[in-house]
């Protein structure tokens, strides 16, 4: 063999190095830039300690205004010590003594205290958020003050203090408390920032049909969709379908006395007719459907037997009855008399009665109480109880982003998550300080936002998709490819390296 | 040096080149559509329709990069919609039939590198002094064959019909190689670099460009070449930003090819890998494609600085074989520059086995292709093992060449019983 001439070894040694500078200069950040797990450095103290203590940082504080101008002048400390002595200050309401000439805030409770010549009574303002308590001459202070604190807390606002009670479980609750909790938690669903609304017509028969849903929804729902408008917000639609008829194992018997076609109460459950009627829903939100069912003209009048029913229902022309966490439906029997070559037709009117019944269903289905008759405590109450379970969902969500990011080193953690779990913070703060400052309204926005950011936090995508991946794996996929070539540089580099160390040995 | 006169062999084969284009201009109007939708010849970056829906967005003022559609580099697009607006009145004129791919002006620019790129490899045939090394290895063949080997061969041909975007940046690549050769170092890295803003991978062969520059004009000053090519190259992105601004031009052109954007089969190595990919691992994968790529490159020019031409074919093979989105007319390039070297030919220890894998792989691809995708009696695997065999194919006649050519710088091929070096 010829030996390398000098410019031939330059050459050869010019040829390993440009592999290998290649390989250190594009090859190797290549490698860490691509495949290295991005961890963000999460607030994790932070976020622990939402987690474990977000029912303790929950401060709710009514204010409550007295307008009273009778002889006890320590009225309100009277009343305040009783209610304090009874509620934590998670939930506490706050008495405020109400100038003689001040105009009540409509969007504030407020008691006014009269003087009667009868026995104690109170009364609840069935539309705004106001109560009355007249009182009589025997009446001392101390009875007034425990009457006051009574109704406040047993009528006023019993459902709220029982629903705040079980959620955040600070005491143990009674049996009858928690029945009453459980009657109401049963019926509502999921909490969520918007629902979708579907209001459909069924008609039994086969004739055309037509309903003035539009001017209906304008005229009876509206003023409640506002009202609700800073807790919930709802898409609607509404839809026809004909020929709905009742699934054929519950068909409504006739029954002579009533002179109608009655539903007995256990094929309720069954009334809705899943598998023919397209009720399916397309949102990514929660949906109630509320169905206004008109029997085909060989069922009418249709109604529904209820225990008690004998006494009241079966007057009624509409008969409604409540599905747990899906919706309502409500009867509307058509006039035989029409003739049947008229379009059947519904008017705005005629709905009036179905759709005021919706509305308190969906009250019923967002989780209201039915206690407070009035819609706007409802509303207050929906929007703190919707505002402490969005807070609790976000800072369980946290508290699961927290362990998970601990339990496991190898999980990337983006800065999109990073983000997330930041804003997700600042608004359950933004949120616990409204409550605590009677923005109800506010917080409950934020709360939302607060459970939207914390998800968007936790099922960020690219976290999930490496956990495939331990380090066995990556060292499978990595040999096959590039072992023969690091097998081939390194040899070469080895060899390069024995030449220099024989080349400075004289031989 | 100046260039000599053509030749009459060389010109009669420009002429029938030109007269073969203008018989199936005429006589096959749908032909380049229906070439167009073939793989192996057209792909996603290089592909005359997507071009054509380019233009069209930029005559209407919409961004030609905004959708996924658009591959074409900002340069060719701008070229061709002031082709398409200042012949407008020639093309009305040719009635151009709307089953046609392109109008005529059109097919005139491709024909126009295509007839260029011959003459300029008949030129470097000519001129080139890797034979002259080796006096006793000559083996002479007359220059029009390499014309005729450009302009005939089929996968260049059909590249060039199908008005593949890469037929031109083929061209311009030989054109550039013609020009190095001539001494005219500088014309001929603007002409690569303008080829390399079409196809990308043309930028990597600026470097045994510059070999060639540097053998065939050694007064040349190194410094001021790599200078020039880096301003070349910015000058080139400046204009496509010119051309293109507020558009996401890079990443729909150069990134396109650079990721692999555009998962679609094709006859290289890259789509069924990226199909069967773990998400997670496809950026470091795409990494290492393309940096094993590109390493060829400068140890390439290294060790073949004696033959730097050889150098650039071979970088240039390396290229079609492990790029992105590989066709036909990459390979038809390779081929056409492989008489060149027809000295190498008697050394060649695997002709029969490269050609043989090779004519076979080009028989089945297409028939594989048809079974999978229109007949659904195969499936991919199928395609997919067939551009196996044409890389096999590949591979074996490249190192078979790299072999001779290093025999032959050895002991200038003496000795036939030499099987090791």
């Amino acid at each position: 063999m010829v030996s390398e001439s000098k410019t031939e070894i330059f050459r050869r040694r010019a040829i390993i190095l440009s592999f290998i500078l290649v390989v250190a200069l594009l090859g190797l950040p290549l490698w860490l830039s691509t495949t290295t797990v991005p961890r963000a450095a999460l607030p994790y103290d932070r976020m622990e300690d939402i987690a474990s203590n977000i029912v303790s940082k929950i401060h709710i504080d009514i204010p409550v205004y007295l307008s009273y101008t009778g002889e006890c002048p320590e009225l309100r400390q009277l009343v305040q010590k009783q209610i304090d002595s009874v509620l934590n200050p998670h939930w506490h309401l706050t008495l405020h003594n109400l100038g003689i000439n001040a105009d009540i805030n409509p969007n504030d409770y407020s008691v006014s205290i009269h003087h009667t010549e009868n026995e104690n009574t109170f009364l609840v303002d069935p539309v705004g958020k106001s109560a009355r308590i007249n009182y009589s001459n025997s009446t001392d202070c101390d009875g007034l003050s425990r009457f006051i604190s009574n109704t406040l807390l047993n009528e006023v606002f019993a459902s709220e203090i029982a629903l705040f009670r079980d959620l955040t479980s600070t005491g143990e609750l009674s049996p009858e408390l928690s029945a009453k909790v459980a009657k109401i938690s049963s019926a509502a669903l999921t909490t969520s920032p918007l629902y979708h609304l579907t209001f459909s017509l069924m008609y039994g028969g086969a004739d055309p049909i037509a309903w003035d849903i539009a001017t209906a929804l304008e005229d009876y729902f509206t003023p409640l969709r506002r009202q609700l408008a800073p807790v919930v917000n709802f898409t609607i639609d509404t839809q026809v379908q004909v020929l709905s008829t009742l699934s054929e194992s519950n068909l409504p018997q006739y029954n002579e006395n009533e002179g109608a076609y009655v539903l007995r109460e256990q094929d309720l459950a069954t009334f809705v007719n899943y598998a023919e009627w397209s009720l399916a829903s397309i949102q990514t939100y929660p949906t109630i459907n509320f169905i206004l069912y008109v029997p085909s003209k060989s069922l009418t009048p249709l109604t529904i037997s209820t225990i008690q029913s004998s006494a009241q229902s079966s007057l009624s022309s509409s008969a409604s009855f409540l599905i747990p966490q899906w919706g309502g439906v409500s009867l509307f029997n058509l006039k035989l008399s029409a003739s049947l070559a008229d379009h059947d037709y519904i008017s705005a009117i005629e709905l009036k009665p179905s759709l005021e019944v919706f509305a308190s269903q969906l009250l019923m289905l967002l989780g209201a109480p039915s206690a407070p008759k009035s819609p706007i405590m409802r509303i207050g109450l929906l929007s703190r109880i919707f505002t402490t379970k969005a807070l609790i969902s976000a800072a369980s969500t946290l508290g699961s982003l927290t362990r998970l990011a601990k339990s496991l080193p190898n999980i990337a953690i983006p800065s999109s998550t990073l983000y997330a779990a930041n804003s997700a913070l600042d608004l359950i703060d933004d949120a616990l300080a409204a409550l605590s400052h009677g923005q109800w309204s506010i917080g409950v926005v934020a709360a939302d936002k607060a459970i939207d950011s914390a998800k968007r936090g936790f099922f960020e995508k690219s976290m999930v998709q490496q956990m495939y991946f331990p380090d066995e794996h990556k060292l499978a996929v990595y040999l096959p490819l590039l072992g023969p070539a690091a097998v081939v540089l390194f040899s070469g580099l080895l060899r390069l390296i024995k030449e220099l160390k024989f080349k400075s040995k004289p031989v | 040096m100046s260039i000599e006169r053509i030749s009459r062999g060389v010109f009669v084969t420009l002429v029938l080149g030109a007269l073969l284009r203008v018989v199936v201009y005429l006589w096959l109007p749908t032909l380049a559509g229906a070439l167009d939708g073939r793989i192996e010849i057209s792909t996603p970056v290089s592909s005359y329709r997507r071009l054509h829906e380019g233009i069209f967005m930029y005559n209407n003022g919409i961004d030609p990069y905004a959708g996924n559609t658009v591959h074409s580099s900002p340069l060719i697009l701008a070229f061709f919609t002031v082709l398409d607006r200042s012949t407008a009145g020639l093309n009305s004129l040719a009635r151009v039939n709307q089953a046609r791919l392109a109008p005529i002006s059109v097919q005139v620019v491709y024909g126009i590198v295509d007839l260029t790129a011959a003459y300029y490899l008949s030129v470097i045939g000519s001129l080139m002094t890797e034979t002259d090394k080796f006096q006793n290895c000559r083996y002479v063949i007359p220059n029009w064959v390499y014309s005729a080997v450009y302009l005939f061969n089929p996968f260049s041909l059909l590249t060039s019909l199908a008005l593949s975007t890469t037929a031109l940046a083929n061209g311009l690549v030989v054109i550039s190689v013609g020009l190095a050769v001539q001494q005219l170092a500088y014309t001929s890295v603007v002409l690569m670099v303008f080829a390399g803003s079409i196809a990308f991978y043309p930028l990597y062969w600026l470097i045994p460009l510059g070999a060639i520059c540097l053998d065939y004009q050694p007064k040349l000053a190194v410094v001021k070449l790599i200078t020039f090519t880096l301003l070349t190259i910015t000058l080139m992105g400046f204009i496509c930003q010119l051309v293109a601004p507020r558009s996401s031009w890079i990443s729909q052109t150069f990134g396109v090819i650079l990721t692999f954007g555009e998962l679609t089969p094709n006859i290289g190595l890259w789509w069924y890998f990226f199909i069967e990919m773990f998400d997670y691992f496809r950026p470091f994968f795409l990494g290492v494609f393309q940096v094993h790529l590109f390493s060829y490159t400068i140890p390439t020019t290294i060790r073949l600085r004696r033959f730097p031409i050889f150098a650039f074919t071979v970088v240039l093979a390396l290229t079609s074989l492990f790029k992105s989105y590989p066709e036909i007319g990459d390979f038809g390039l390779f081929y056409s520059l492989v008489p060149l070297f027809s000295f190498t030919f008697p050394h060649l220890k695997y002709r029969f086995v490269s050609s043989l894998t090779i004519f076979h792989a080009v028989a089945l691809g297409p028939v594989f292709h048809h079974l999978w995708i229109y007949l659904g009696s195969g499936n991919a695997n199928f395609f997919y093992a067939i551009t196996l065999v044409h890389s096999l194919g590949f591979t074996i006649l490249l190192i078979d060449l790299v072999w001779a050519i290093l025999r032959i710088e050895y002991d200038g091929a003496q000795d036939n019983t030499v099987v090791q070096i």
